[in-house]
């Protein structure tokens, strides 16, 4: 059937307030109805076991878990240990396990749950610093509780990556900021640019002309700033907006990135499972959104919880790029051969030549963490790997944009 | 064929948006012609870029039957005016088709430069004038006003101005009692040999070109072998009849009445607007006076987007053409853009109305170079050439003196913008010839200027000038001594021959910084930096640059966001098609439209 999955994404729908950013399947939990996220949890769980009896992997074998939201820490204790608990009996000692969380709902009792049921990371939401920037994006937390729930999370043991928005004028600077967090531990850090999410609150404003944004100059001019701090610290740009010292990746995104098989359970999530019967072709299957109506659907009430979609060896094929590329790992010849019969080189001549400035020999895949899909020996790629350098990521679109073009000139198979 | 004393030809001649399709609407109500639950707004206006621009380009006509007060019915043919003025020459052959006119005026606006000059029109052709008042319902209707405009300004007699209201429909039965009482029946008689005017034609997939014509003496029947005075080519009658929404067959067409024949004819442009019908083997002495033909005062390339089109909008100008004897247009071809078409229009309107009827019509996406006027330019080898292309330019060397078309402008302004209009037309090259009070708060202003000033920039400045209250005629009135140059633009260092433009030597500085400034706002930031320069020859006289794209990707791109950045991108791949590579530079279809309109937004 499909290449087994072996990550795992659980969707947690809630939060305590909405972000004026935000687009994501989340509501505040205050407004569910009762009951409402006790019976979700347990109907994640059980979807799992769904899906897991349908695609593997067999015996438990994940290599990586990752319980996002929303913000699954804004579950009252009881449940959250439920939810973790009822994850660990079904996911047998993986080798990376993130939860993510918010400085304003991380606790002593939540961190020891986390301890308790093997969690080995905690993404934190951190966003900014700036309190009266946090405040203009109806974020709850300030620089304080931030300071205070890092120190308690690195305290206990966790690996701790932190989430920054870029884009927005802050008083400390972002290379400020990110300063602040590593020298409090943090060794993970994801920096995205703002995206203005049609329908949220930030983007209506920003379209009256309320929002301060940085010029494209001056943003460039901060994430220089940023990487040169970062570079100092022994830190790398390894996909677009993530940055870590060699080997303190977030695994469980690599398997997103090198588009390996993965499962997605929770309203909203999704799954991707690869290399099915049709040579290149792949299956995509998204949760329904709404809670309620999820709840109805793994219970049997109502239909499939899922809408399925088989994407084309064709699609499959652009997807593999369009993540592979995002990483200074570059696509994985080996992985591509196996699911399309061909390597990018051969699939792409005229746009990796037009490319040729930008590209530089694939980073060696983070192997010393074992039991992964994606772990090698750390040896050198082969010689015709590449990714793109950091201008090139910069431009990740234009890139793609090239090789879509190319793939639909040519026949559809690799030939 | 009908007794001419019970036919009534008439028009209705208004300043644009005046409310003329509107109260055409009405009249076919009212007539019941049709149902007013299949009424169609603007019955008349049957393409659809009239309809949504509420603008009528090409003229049509429609046969009522009324019956009056006296109790006899009457057939009022209303021949519908294009509104706009590079159609005056359409106007003025609609216009004398007519025995009257109904000069409407919007009560909220008054009368305004084309109802003056529409109407000096009609009083050329001897026409009875009827004053029509429209808009009465709207809450800003000044009737007393209007009144004394039409007395003041118009020299008529208010008392005998109609109160209408075209969309509530009030007033019109008392129009149409005025049309009978007013306008004068045709005096032609049959036995007279044949002349009849034709005043539009049309062409119909099924049937050919339909020709649309007002018989003066004589009368056309089918089988009679006719002749066109002014071409000189003779058909074969095969059908007459009347407009009656769609065309109603008739045994002929006597003296006085307005209606269609249909003769064989192949294509519109075989077929001269003005031009008189007589009988090949009776014929009159002479033609009806006033023919002329139209000839184009604004050229500009059109190619398609899309190299491969070529044939796509090869064949959409041939249909375009079929119903459009105005539009001419010869094969072209440029450097950066590839092959295409050199077009010839009656002014800037019929410009942009081909333009968007190629792109919604005939599906095409286009690039259109900036338009230009025709030059006259004396070679120092005494040869005398006309150049519109900038692709043809000879060089300043090989010129001995050049000349351009210069028109007459009429501006009707209130008081308080007199100034700034004044200003508006100096920095255009124009002389002011006279200012005229037409009222103690209104005036007209005649200036003379170079047409190629019209073309860019000014209707936009005029009217934001005049907080819109200005309106605008003009008409041409020859050539005048100029000094010519040829404005160059390089991208990345590369001339790009679409951009070029044939300028007044003197404005060539500001033209250029505005072009350069224009482009720098239209075309996107790109991989590298890319200079935008003006040049005269060999002499760089203005530059801009356009920095490179700093960022181009998707900030977030996890397990559950795959298929739709996926489409996204495919959606992008879509959008790049309406890209034009030039060199190693992507510049969109606006970036051609940028050098032609006047954008406040990219303005320092």
């Amino acid at each position: 059937m499909f290449a087994p999955p072996r990550s795992l994404y659980v969707h947690v729908p809630f939060c305590r307030s909405k972000c004026a950013y935000c687009d994501f399947a989340s509501a505040p939990l205050a407004e569910a109805p009762e009951g409402l996220a006790a019976a979700l949890v347990d109907a994640t769980l059980h979807r799992i076991d769904e899906l897991v009896a349908r695609f593997g992997p067999a015996s438990g074998g994940f290599s990586t878990v990752y319980v996002g939201g929303g913000t699954p820490t804004v579950l009252p204790r009881p449940l959250f240990a439920r939810l973790l608990e009822g994850l660990a009996r079904r996911v047998v000692s993986p080798c990376e396990w993130t939860v993510e969380a918010n400085p304003e709902s991380l606790d002593r009792e939540a961190l020891a749950i986390m301890r308790g049921v093997g969690v080995s990371r905690i993404s934190l939401g951190v966003q900014s610093l700036d309190d009266a920037l946090l405040r203009d994006l109806s974020r709850p937390a300030s620089a304080a509780v931030t300071e205070a729930a890092l120190a308690l999370a690195v305290e206990a043991g966790f690996s701790v990556s932190a989430d920054l928005i870029a884009g927005l004028p802050r008083a400390g600077g972002l290379a400020g900021e990110a300063a602040w967090l590593l020298d409090r531990g943090v060794c993970h850090l994801s920096v995205y640019d703002l995206i203005l999410e049609e329908g949220t609150p930030l983007s209506a404003r920003a379209a009256r002309g309320e929002l301060a944004l940085l010029s494209e100059d001056e943003a460039l001019a901060e994430r220089m700033r940023l990487e040169s701090l970062l570079i100092a610290r022994g830190f790398r740009r390894y996909e677009v907006s993530n940055y870590a010292p060699p080997e303190a990746e977030s695994l469980h995104n690599l398997a997103y990135w090198r588009m390996d098989s993965y499962l997605g359970a929770g309203p909203g999530a999704v799954s991707t499972l690869v290399q099915g019967e049709v040579p290149g072709a792949s299956l995509r299957l998204e949760e329904m959104r709404d809670p309620e109506s999820y709840l109805r659907a793994c219970s049997g009430e109502i239909a499939n919880p899922a809408t399925e979609t088989p994407i084309a060896p064709r699609d499959a094929v652009f997807e593999a790029l369009m993540m592979g590329y995002r990483t200074v790992f570059g696509p994985d010849h080996a992985a591509f051969r196996a699911r399309f019969g061909c390597t990018p080189p051969e699939l792409l001549p005229r746009s990796l030549a037009a490319w040729s400035s930008r590209l530089v020999p694939a980073a060696s895949w983070p192997g010393a963490r074992a039991s992964w899909p994606g772990a090698r020996p750390p040896v050198p790629r082969s010689a015709d790997e590449r990714a793109l350098d950091g201008r090139g990521l910069d431009l990740l679109n234009r890139f793609l944009l090239d090789c879509l073009a190319e793939l639909e000139e040519r026949s559809p198979s690799c030939g | 064929m009908r007794d001419p004393a019970f036919i009534r030809n008439f028009c209705i001649i208004a300043h644009i948006d005046h409310g003329k399709s509107t109260l055409a609407d009405r009249f076919i109500e009212k007539a019941r012609v049709v149902d007013s639950r299949k009424m169609q707004d603007q019955m008349l206006d049957n393409m659809d870029i009239e309809r949504e621009r509420g603008i009528t380009i090409k003229s049509q006509a429609v046969a009522l039957e009324y019956e009056a007060k006296d109790g006899k019915t009457y057939t009022l043919n209303l021949v519908d005016t294009p509104g706009h003025v590079d159609f005056s020459y359409e106007v003025s052959r609609a216009i004398s088709a007519c025995e009257g006119a109904l000069l409407l005026i919007d009560a909220t606006q008054g009368v305004e430069a084309q109802t003056l000059s529409n109407m000096y029109m009609a009083l050329e052709h001897d026409l009875e004038i009827i004053p029509v008042i429209n808009k009465i319902d709207m809450p800003a209707a000044d009737i007393a006003e209007t009144r004394r405009q039409i007395e003041h300004e118009l020299g008529l007699d208010p008392e005998g101005a109609l109160l209408v209201s075209g969309k509530l429909g009030t007033g019109v039965d008392e129009l149409f009692e005025a049309i009978v009482e007013r306008i004068p029946a045709p005096r032609h008689k049959a036995e007279d040999p044949l002349q009849a005017l034709i005043f539009d034609s049309h062409y119909d997939p099924y049937r050919g070109v339909i020709v649309h014509l007002r018989v003066f003496g004589g009368s056309i029947v089918p089988g009679q072998r006719i002749r066109l005075m002014n071409s000189g080519a003779e058909y074969e009658v095969e059908e007459t009849g009347k407009f009656r929404i769609t065309l109603a067959k008739t045994e002929g067409l006597g003296p006085g009445e307005v209606g269609y024949i249909i003769a064989g004819i192949k294509t519109v442009s075989d077929v001269r607007v003005g031009d008189t019908v007589t009988d090949a083997a009776r014929p009159a002495a002479s033609a009806l006076p006033g023919f002329k033909e139209v000839k184009p005062v604004v050229f500009s390339s059109i190619y398609p987007m899309d190299a491969a089109d070529y044939d796509e909008l090869k064949e959409g100008l041939e249909k375009l053409k079929l119903n459009d004897a105005s539009l001419v247009y010869e094969k072209d071809n440029s450097v950066a853009l590839g092959f295409g078409f050199r077009c010839g229009f009656l002014g800037l309107l019929h410009l942009e109305v081909v333009q968007e009827r190629l792109e919604r019509e005939y599906d095409q996406a286009i690039i259109m170079t900036a338009p230009s006027v025709r030059y006259r330019i004396k070679l120092t080898s005494g040869e005398t050439i006309f150049i519109d292309n900038p692709a043809d330019y000879p060089g300043p060397s090989r010129i001995e003196a050049a000349e351009e078309p210069y028109i007459k402008a009429q501006i009707i302004t209130p008081l308080a913008y007199i100034g700034n209009l004044n200003t508006l037309c100096f920095d255009k090259r124009g002389t002011l010839v006279s200012q005229n009070h037409l009222d103690e708060r209104r005036v007209e202003l005649i200036f003379e200027m170079p047409l190629a000033e019209v073309l860019f920039d000014f209707y936009d400045k005029l009217k934001s000038t005049s907080r819109g209250y200005a309106s605008f005629d003009y008409e041409v009135i020859g050539y005048r001594p100029t000094k010519l140059a040829k404005l160059d633009i390089l991208i990345n260092d590369k001339p790009v021959d679409a951009l070029a433009q044939l300028v007044y030597e003197p404005n060539a500085y500001e033209r250029a910084r505005k072009t350069c400034e224009r482009l720098q706002g239209a075309i996107p930031r790109q991989q590298f930096k890319i200079p935008i320069q003006g040049a005269i020859g060999s002499k760089i006289i203005a530059r801009e640059t356009i920095n490179p794209v700093r960022k181009d990707v998707l900030a977030k791109c996890y397990g559950g966001d795959i298929t739709r950045k996926r489409k996204l991108l495919e959606k992008q791949k879509e959008g790049k098609k309406r890209m034009k590579m030039v060199g190693d530079v992507e510049l969109p279809q606006e970036a051609f439209l940028a050098v032609l309109r006047e954008n406040e937004e990219n303005e320092r």
